[in-house]
């Protein structure tokens, strides 16, 4: 099916590992520039690496998307490169899975820095430019937790909901200068060891997401199986392209059906 | 992106015309096999060959989505003549208009047998062969009016939500044989044949009445019959094979539900 998105542009955050890895390699296999916004420079390069021979290019820009000044110099080194932005796919993410009453404050803040002002930043930081070319995608990866709420994941769960509320009252606002907005939602999405880096939140996370811990997790998806971090990027490929156009507004999981709204 | 569909098999009900022709076409131009079916005749015939011009087999077969024996024959055939079936899109439907304390009580039946009855039918004839391969995409068209209501079209209002419900219960017992089953759900959608209804129902391109309609899409436009089947195909390839239990709306934004 033909996507339209040879030679676009596509901003992607925290794509040094696991599903933002997933989607910046799908968007280059698509023939699209594709520019990394990520923090953790060794993850990057082992990204670009792999990128190598795929029909478009890999392109990375250090970036803290919980710092404004970061993000508005991203985009203004994004629009430098490459004259045009095309689509941002808010994707940086961080949880710590423990029962609301067992969380420390710093881990709620950490969580809503990391997965909420995230999302405004970087949503911010590209509207102006979409609004002046009247034109634009915003997909941002949300969470089943979002959804249908999940066990020690209460206020994650909250900043993934909160990307789901702002993403539809924001596609109602600048719909009319044709930008869109949408949310995919992964369920668990266990990443290979080798594949993240030295910060990545899975050093921690390994310990509570073992292999049979996902064992026994993949029951509760009719499709008896966790999903994997191509499944997820297939989805916010097709949401970004010209075959979703008509789109907007809209949650989409993409996780077995774990959820069923 | 390469969808994985070429060789694949494909029944699409309601492919005479409207949206589901415009699916059978696209299936076509992605490589798959069609399996055209629909009541009317003519038509139906006319889409599998402007399919089979596109360089697939394409095949018709009469079917009147109420009458379980038809679908059965339906899903037989598809096998039979062309080897297996690795998607359904089921689009067969109608609707009656009118403020529903002034409609008659006989008019509604038609609307939920065709749209949910016929969606119960091909959900069931085509569990079958898909639970043999352990393989399979179902794919309902539903409506916005099943998400969040439509004046004036209460029976199909309530199909289109019936069809919501009966998709998560089957996703649910056919998810563990690896088949997915999922709605998508398009606003007001331009067809080719449909031009005139549209133009009775809210106006010619243009006009004052027909502009305030648009304007409550928040992007500023009606969906066409290729937006909506762009959308239907990928959810009957294996590119969205986690994706199952889903209602996605392609509607401009008309809908912003969960």
């Amino acid at each position: 099916m033909e996507l339209g998105l040879k030679g676009k542009t596509v901003i992607i955050t925290g794509g040094g590992s696991n599903i933002g890895r997933a989607i910046f390699l799908a968007f280059v296999k698509e023939g699209s520039t594709v520019i990394n916004a990520e923090i953790d420079e060794t993850q990057a390069k082992k990204v670009l690496d792999e990128a190598k021979g795929l029909p478009g290019k890999a392109l990375f820009i250090k970036t803290d998307v919980t710092d404004w000044d970061s993000v508005q110099n991203m985009v203004k080194t994004a629009i430098e490169k490459t004259g045009q932005i095309d689509v941002l796919v808010n994707n940086v993410g961080w949880v710590y899975d423990r029962l609301f009453v067992e969380k420390p404050r710093e881990e709620w803040e950490k969580e809503i820095k990391l997965n909420y002002w995230s999302y405004i930043n970087c949503t911010r930081g590209v509207l102006d430019h979409f609004i002046a070319r009247k034109g634009g995608n915003i997909v941002s990866v949300g969470s089943d937790a979002g959804r249908v709420g999940e066990f020690r994941e209460a206020v994650y769960g909250g900043c993934k909901g909160a990307i789901i509320a702002t993403s539809k009252a924001i596609a109602r606002e600048v719909g009319r200068y044709n930008i869109r907005l949408n949310v995919v939602c992964p369920g668990a999405t266990i990443p290979k060891k080798e594949e993240v880096g030295k910060d990545s939140m899975w050093q921690e996370a390994f310990k509570f997401f073992t292999p049979e811990m996902a064992e026994k997790a993949a029951h509760a998806y009719t499709l008896r199986r966790l999903g994997t971090a191509a499944e997820l990027a297939n989805a916010v490929v097709f949401m970004a392209s010209d075959a979703a156009s008509f789109i907007t507004g809209q949650t989409l999981s993409v996780s077995g059906g774990y959820s069923m709204m | 992106m390469d969808l994985g569909l070429k060789g694949k098999v494909a029944i699409v009900t309601g492919s005479a015309q409207g949206i589901g022709k415009v699916v059978a076409r696209t299936f076509a131009k992605e490589g798959a096999n069609v399996v055209i079916a629909d009541i009317q005749e003519e038509k139906g015939k006319q889409t599998a060959q402007e399919c089979q011009a596109l360089g697939v087999k394409a095949i018709f077969v009469k079917t009147d989505v109420t009458k379980y024996e038809d679908v059965d024959n339906l899903v037989k055939t598809a096998v039979k003549e062309l080897g297996r079936v690795d998607a359904l899109v089921h689009d067969a439907a109608t609707f009656v208009i009118g403020p529903f304390r002034k409609l008659p009580v006989d008019s509604w039946n038609k609307v939920i047998n065709i749209c949910l009855f016929g969606a119960m039918n091909c959900g069931h004839a085509v569990a079958e062969p898909m639970v043999a391969q352990k393989k399979g995409h179902i794919v309902f068209v539903g409506s916005d009016a099943g998400r969040t209501g439509d004046a004036s079209q209460a029976a199909y209002s309530a199909a289109k939500g019936g069809i919501m419900a009966f998709s998560k219960s089957l996703a649910l017992d056919l998810g563990p044989s690896g088949i997915t089953v999922n709605v998508v759900s398009p606003g007001l959608t331009l067809t080719p044949e449909n031009t005139e209804l549209m133009e009775k129902l809210i106006g010619k391109e243009g006009d004052e009445k027909r502009q305030k309609v648009v304007s409550i899409y928040p992007l500023r436009k009606l969906g066409t019959a290729e937006d909506v089947a762009n959308v239907a195909v990928f959810m009957a390839s294996d590119k969205a094979g986690h994706v199952t239990g889903q209602v996605l709306s392609v509607s401009g934004g008309y809908s912003m539900v969960g």
